[in-house]
């Protein structure tokens, strides 16, 4: 984003020690969100459509549209800004413009793909449960790369960004 | 060096995903109010005919501080690429910031004192979501403008 107002990570010290933080807590978020996705929703494709659509034998209810959307608005939103902000800094690291770019399209799209195939999950088919679950996966996974990767410049690669 | 494609590309993706959330906020008004003011104001103040309970204080709390903070950051993060356009004028952009901010505050506000009996801010709120959402739809239009018109700009002046 412009508010990141320098072109360079390195720049200024304070600069590195506040991204560097930022990083290192939201590799957190992205590890811990990818956790409570799990617990929420399952640990498989399966197990996603059954926490959906409920599953007789196990007893279990189907999840009401009301706390479907509940639980999609709170977690996209808390997802935007944390991929938002972390590929705003990726387009200031030292790397290859389609290394970037592969980095940018495969997390923002996959968050794009999996939100709306979640939806299409509940309401179209259950074939789409697999660009949701494997999405999901996807961003989540590509998100603690990219702050890898940033961590990595910002402490241990010695030449400028 | 930050390239300007890349920049705009994830600009636009951006406005995708957020378009999404305005939309299953939307969805969310309408699902759990209704879209008339007398339905808004049912769903807050109760109604012992419907077994409708009044919604508590503590109970609006807990909707509106996280909305406090998600709006404002929302507001905040997307308008600020305004300051760096010109496809509209200074008075224009205070309008869409101003209005941005003025009318969340009505929204997250107005349930309240809906709650103690002041019927008209279920117009209020009714008034200024649709109104927060018109606006905010019109600056994410501007901002895919923007995007558009300087990925067009860049990639032509790449080519020549």
């Amino acid at each position: 984003m412009k508010f990141l107002v320098s072109k360079s990570l390195r720049a200024n010290p304070n600069f590195v020690l506040l991204l560097g933080f930022y990083s290192f807590l939201l590799l957190f978020y992205f590890t811990g969100d990818l956790f409570y996705f799990t617990y929420f929703f399952g640990e498989s494709p399966d197990a996603v459509i059954s926490t959906l659509k409920g599953n007789e034998e196990e007893f279990l209810e189907p999840l009401s549209l009301l706390s479907l959307l509940e639980h999609f608005h709170i977690s996209l939103f808390l997802a935007i800004m944390a991929l938002f902000t972390s590929m705003a800094i990726v387009l200031r690291l030292n790397l290859k413009r389609t290394h970037k770019k592969i980095i940018i399209i495969l997390s923002m799209s996959s968050l794009l793909l999996g939100s709306l195939a979640l939806l299409a999950t509940y309401f179209l088919a259950q074939f789409f449960v697999y660009i949701f679950f494997y999405g999901t996966i996807i961003w989540h996974l590509v998100g603690v790369y990219a702050l890898l990767l940033t961590l990595i410049e910002l402490f241990l690669n010695q030449h400028d960004s | 060096m930050i390239p300007k494609q890349l920049y705009y590309l994830l600009l636009v993706l951006a406005i995708g995903l957020i378009s999404l959330q305005l939309s299953t906020g939307i969805w969310l008004f309408i699902l759990k109010y209704g879209l008339s003011p007398s339905e808004v104001f049912t769903y807050f103040f109760g109604n012992e005919e419907l077994f409708i309970m009044k919604k508590s204080f503590e109970g609006l709390l807990e909707t509106a501080v996280p909305h406090f903070m998600a709006i404002s950051l929302t507001i905040f993060v997307y308008a600020h690429f305004l300051l760096f356009t010109k496809i509209i004028s200074q008075k224009q952009k205070q309008f869409i910031i101003f209005g941005l901010f003025f009318f969340a505050s009505v929204d997250i506000f107005s349930p309240f004192l809906i709650i103690y009996g002041f019927e008209i801010f279920a117009w209020f709120k009714v008034i200024a979501f649709w109104s927060f959402e018109i606006l905010m739809a019109g600056l994410l239009y501007i901002l895919f403008l923007v995007a558009l018109r300087a990925r067009i700009a860049s990639s032509s002046a790449s080519v020549s």
